[in-house]
């Protein structure tokens, strides 16, 4: 009967409990929530461009802001949110707010409850509205480029928006002099395709982490103009307009969860190397 | 009966296709209220299809707990919670502050994040186990993934501001490459299955049976 070759210690890291990894992450993540380390922030060229644009445009332009995520992308989303409308609130520009996803209008309710908080000024129907959610994705935007209004008969909070201030020089998508949409999904490709290239409208896109790479091909043919690639991006516009908020102080966390992912990586392959090289040369040496 | 069934469909989506296209190089208004006609249109068309959703996953889960079927108690749970969300949401409205809303912000909102916070977990775990080069190919992936990852946190620009660059170059170079390549291919493959359906070859969408 074969002897049970008993695994080296290589062989038993390899299979390391799940559990410890996770409590290093819960560590990773933890600890510097508690402790921040203040690591430095580096602007992108990406984020400062969606930045400038919006500083740019002369007071009281008309900004589209699209918000299509969820509570699952909300801690990437959320924060982007925030700064995208506070910057855009500070500069007096005009706003309209659509969202495509069924589970998304109540964040955006919260973010205009926190916003209004802070400036009691910025009012409904003048300033901005909240147009909420609508059924069809492709055809709603289709229809926003030809009246709003029509597809949006009432706000989010149940007010006509045809009789509203904001409406009467903003009733077509065409009107924006510039659009900001923030993507957990896919509808910014349609925003692209149905919306913005159709009317020629420049537009900023803030999307989660994991779907940035697909976003650069539209930044390289400028369909798009930026990009705020997830937790960090939003940090980023957080610095931008000089009021460091949730995702400054996640950032934190996410350097050192990347940084025990990375360290992870490289030590398992190094170790597997080693384990491989060690068989091969046993296996030579007829052991 | 049969005409209704198999050949109406593909002569609506033949005339429908063949207008729009048509359209979108006629500059006169007609054309312009034509287009906006069907879009009202498929907003309406649009409402309808999600009561079918609804009635669609009423039905699955509805049979589920009929026939008993192993795990029916996850589908006891869904319509309960659906009812109850429908009843609440249509007498009490959905918006933040009414029960509906409630339910919202303190149990969807942080079971959703929960989800989707578990993936942290999950992936520094496959990470560590499965995230190996054994090939030339997966060698070069992995290096890629490596930079990217650490140098997009400001760790990464802390250790090196090059691991920075170096990660903007991957993003901007060849990941672009590979996306715009992908890209490409869907939007060739949208084009043929577009003709395909509008001449009737494609068939599918009008589901099986008889």
């Amino acid at each position: 009967m074969d002897k049970v070759e008993k695994p080296s210690f290589i062989e038993r890291f390899l299979q390391l409990d799940r559990r410890i990894i996770y409590t290093l992450v819960i560590l990773a993540v933890a600890l510097p929530l508690l402790w921040p380390l203040g690591l430095p922030i580096k602007v992108s060229s990406e984020v400062q461009s969606i930045y400038d644009t919006i500083d740019n445009l002369p007071e009281g332009s008309n900004i589209m802001l699209a918000a299509d995520f969820d509570p699952a992308s909300q801690p990437e989303l959320y924060p982007m949110l925030k700064a995208v409308m506070e910057h855009i609130i500070r500069k007096h520009h005009k706003m309209l707010i659509v969202v495509l996803w069924i589970n998304g209008p109540n964040l955006v309710a919260q973010a205009i409850s926190e916003l209004q908080a802070e400036y009691p000024d910025w009012r409904s129907g003048e300033d901005f509205a909240f147009l909420g959610f609508q059924v069809g994705v492709t055809v709603v935007i289709m229809s926003l480029g030809n009246d709003i209004s029509r597809t949006y008969p009432k706000d989010f909070y149940g007010n006509a928006t045809a009789p509203m201030p904001i409406i009467k020089d903003f009733n077509q998508l065409k009107d924006a002099q510039y659009m900001v949409m923030l993507e957990a999904g896919n509808s910014g490709d349609y925003w692209i395709v149905y919306g913005t290239q159709m009317f020629g409208i420049p537009v900023g896109a803030g999307v989660t982490a994991v779907m940035a790479p697909q976003y650069y091909p539209y930044l390289q043919a400028n369909q798009i103009n930026g990009i705020i690639g997830g937790l960090r991006g939003a940090a980023e516009y957080e610095k931008l307009i000089g009021k460091p908020g949730k995702a400054t102080s996640a950032m934190d966390s996410q350097s050192m969860v990347h940084a025990l992912i990375f360290l992870a990586i490289v030590l398992a392959n190094i170790l597997a190397l080693i384990n491989v090289t060690q068989k091969r040369r046993q296996a030579r040496e007829g052991k | 009966m049969q005409f209704l069934k198999k050949r109406f469909p593909v002569l609506l989506a033949f005339v429908l296709g063949m207008v729009m296209f048509i359209r979108a190089f006629v500059p006169a208004k007609i054309a312009q209220r034509l287009y906006e006609g069907f879009v009202n249109w498929d907003l309406v068309i649009l409402g309808f299809s999600a009561i079918f959703a609804i009635l669609s996953l009423l039905h699955y889960h509805i049979n589920k707990v009929r026939r008993k079927v192993p795990g029916y108690g996850y589908s006891v749970l869904t319509l309960v919670a659906f009812t109850q969300m429908l009843v609440l949401g249509v007498f009490m409205g959905t918006k933040l502050g009414t029960p509906a809303g409630w339910e919202y912000q303190w149990l969807f909102v942080p079971m959703q994040a929960t989800m989707f916070a578990t993936l942290a977990f999950f992936i520094a775990s496959a990470a560590f186990r499965a995230f190996r080069a054994r090939t030339w190919e997966a060698l070069a992936l992995l290096i890629a993934g490596l930079i990217v990852m650490i140098g997009r946190v400001p760790i990464g620009e802390w250790i090196s501001p090059k691991l920075g660059l170096l990660s903007e170059w991957i993003m901007q170079n060849p990941n672009m490459a590979a996306t715009r390549g992908v890209l490409l291919g869907v939007a060739l493959a949208q084009i043929a299955i577009s003709v395909r359906i509008i001449f009737g070859i494609e068939r599918t969408y009008m589901g099986g049976g008889d």
